[in-house]
């Protein structure tokens, strides 16, 4: 368990988090856990991100990961809302529904999930793992949370409330709770929202006003975000997530991601009842386009150490730590040694071509979770050096471990091979 | 335990397989000077042709690939990192090399298209006049195939040489090459 919990509600927490693992995969943040909450489905970025870190745990068993949790709120049945609280869809039939929800509200599909109607979360359950989940041994608990959203408007009270109930049962004084609440930051694509220019003003203040009114004292501090002068989003290619753009200097979004960190260390303040009086204003504390600078970096070494074939070829050299340094060809060998169990008849050479494969098939699906331009700054064989190979930290001697299939080993092995790959020598300390 | 890598295994049986057919292809011809400065330029040539050869050898097909190259060029660009291209390109440049210095400029000289001095450059302790030697007799190398001029014969028995003691060296290397890969890559 790692002592940073981030808790990601809603479309804006999904995205906040995918550009936070990115930062985290390449070696500028602290492993951290996350347990993301969406009517909608999970990012697919998260989903690939999450395999690749499941796929390597059980080999660096002393190194701590992420870990990344999908919970999904309970939905009522049926087709639409209408048809959730009434049990029919008949309009009209008289129903208390028509008292407290809009027509619109009423023929929402569930599908929809609570699209821009934190309203609608009274119809939905919270995960029950939320209720069981332990908190104690966490420094902070930070929630992310778009107040303009359907399911973060909607569902972060509730949320926040659940888990300042845990903090006081289980008496974990010393887990901090804090939040990222955005407010209107985008503009609304007014085909799917008509209505968007009263509604996004009017969720804002309805949840803000729950917040100030409901917020448990346990909230230890959040920062608000908003922006008057936001894009548009681009939903269609959110929701497959490939290649996603890494947001710029002045976006949201990006100032979401770079608050993290600083919620993260920031020291505990002293309770403060009033609710407005717990926002903090964060100072920057890195550029967007450092930020983009560093993952193009990495990006562009591990396209290299795929496209040149270099585990491959390393099998074949007769000096390959005098040109890799020690290391990488340490973990090499480990895995060579360790592929025994799953292919034991194999020669060095023929268990690198396979990891080179492996690794290769890997990276074609991760690749999808780094921006499209992160892409070709030239790289040298220093680059693969510079690599944060770590012999140490692969232990396939763990108890209970026995890889006797060879394509589970390439996929374990290449898994381990990139988290490292990924990450500048420099970096191992600040991360693991 | 990890086999050898076959790329190496073939390489050292190819190279042992050449250097068994140009020592039998050398050893045909039979050289002869009765022109005793020629006789004593010969022998000297011979001498540093050998001599060269074998530091040619050495230097491109070992220390280059093996030491120079990935100390110094192997983290800078990519072909010096890639065993294969790192072996190759040094051992192909030294080839060039040497057949420029020791083999074609000498030739030329002979025919007249360089000056002697030029010629042979390579050569300080060969005097320059050995390029204007001719043959008096002998059976000469392929029958004189190459040319009567003794400079001729010399050089391209010599070059089989060459290429027999490349083909060692690289037999040599290419045995402890695998020696060392399968060393290093051994399971533990």
């Amino acid at each position: 368990m790692n002592s940073t919990l981030i808790i990601a509600i809603g479309g804006t927490g999904q995205l906040v988090l995918h550009y936070y693992l990115q930062r985290y995969l390449t070696g500028r943040a602290k492993p951290f856990d996350a347990i993301v909450i969406d009517v909608d489905k999970l990012l697919p970025p998260l989903e690939k991100v999450a395999g690749l870190l499941d796929r390597a745990r059980p080999v660096l068993t002393d190194v701590r990961l992420p870990s990344i949790s999908y919970w999904r709120p309970i939905a009522p049945g049926g087709k639409t809302i209408r048809e959730a609280l009434a049990g029919n869809s008949d309009v009209d039939r008289f129903h208390p529904a028509n008292a407290f929800f809009g027509k619109s509200e009423l023929e929402q599909s569930i599908a929809e999930g609570l699209f821009a109607r934190p309203a609608l979360s009274s119809l939905v359950k919270l995960p029950s793992d939320l209720g069981t989940m332990r908190v104690s041994g966490r420094r902070r608990i930070i929630t992310v949370s778009s107040v303009v959203g359907g399911t973060g408007g909607g569902l972060t009270g509730p949320i926040l409330a659940s888990l300042a109930s845990s903090i006081r049962t289980e008496h974990a004084d010393e887990t901090s709770l804090r939040s990222v609440f955005f407010g209107e930051y985008f503009q609304a694509d007014v085909k799917r929202l008509p209505d968007a220019a009263k509604r996004f003003p009017s969720n804002v203040l309805f949840v803000l006003r729950t917040l100030q009114a409901l917020a448990p004292a346990e909230l230890d501090s959040f920062s608000f975000v908003s922006s008057d002068h936001g894009g548009k989003r681009d939903t269609q290619r959110e929701v497959t997530g490939d290649y996603l753009p890494w947001p710029g200097n002045a976006d949201p979004i990006w100032t979401g991601v770079d608050a993290l960190p600083a919620l993260i260390t920031e020291t505990t303040r002293d309770r403060q009842e009033e609710f407005a009086k717990r926002e903090i204003t964060l100072a920057p504390s890195e550029s967007a386009a450092n930020a983009a600078t560093l993952v193009a970096r990495r990006v562009s070494a591990v396209n290299a150490l795929i496209d040149r074939r270099v585990i491959e070829d390393m099998s074949r050299d007769p000096v390959p730590e005098t040109c890799w340094g020690p290391a990488f060809p340490k973990v090499l060998k480990k895995l060579v040694s360790a592929s025994a169990t799953a292919s034991p008849g194999n020669s060095a050479d023929a268990v690198c071509r396979q990891l080179q494969g492996g690794l290769q098939k890997r990276w074609s699906d991760v690749r999808r979770v780094f921006p499209s331009e992160a892409a070709e700054a030239p790289s040298k064989p220093a680059d693969i050096v510079r690599m944060a190979w770590d012999p140490n930290a692969l232990r396939f001697d763990a108890a209970g471990l026995r890889i006797e299939n060879p394509a589970d080993f390439a996929e374990i092995a290449s898994s381990v091979l990139l988290l490292q790959a990924l990450r500048e020598e420099s970096n191992v300390g600040a991360s693991h | 335990m990890s086999r050898i890598p076959m790329a190496y295994t073939r390489w050292a049986v190819a190279a042992v397989l050449l250097v068994n057919a140009f020592l039998v292809v050398a050893v045909s011809g039979q050289l002869t000077n009765d022109v005793v400065d020629c006789t004593d330029w010969d022998t000297a040539f011979a001498q540093a042709f050998v001599m060269w050869a074998l530091i040619f050898a050495a230097v491109f097909a070992w220390v280059v690939p093996r030491w120079f190259l990935p100390r110094l060029a192997a983290r800078h660009w990519w072909w010096a990192s890639n065993p294969k291209k790192r072996s190759i390109f040094p051992a192909v440049a030294g080839a060039l090399m040497f057949a420029l210095l020791f083999i074609a400029f000498p030739l030329l000289a002979s025919k007249n298209y360089l000056s002697p001095e030029v010629g042979m450059l390579a050569l300080p302790d060969v005097d320059s006049r050995y390029a204007s030697c001719e043959a008096v007799n002998g059976s000469g190398f392929l029958g004189f195939a190459a040319g009567k001029a003794p400079l001729l014969r010399t050089t391209w028995a010599l070059a089989i040489v060459m290429l027999a003691v490349f083909g060692f060296v690289i037999a040599v290397s290419a045995s402890l090459t695998a020696w060392r890969i399968r060393s290093y890559w051994r399971r533990t």
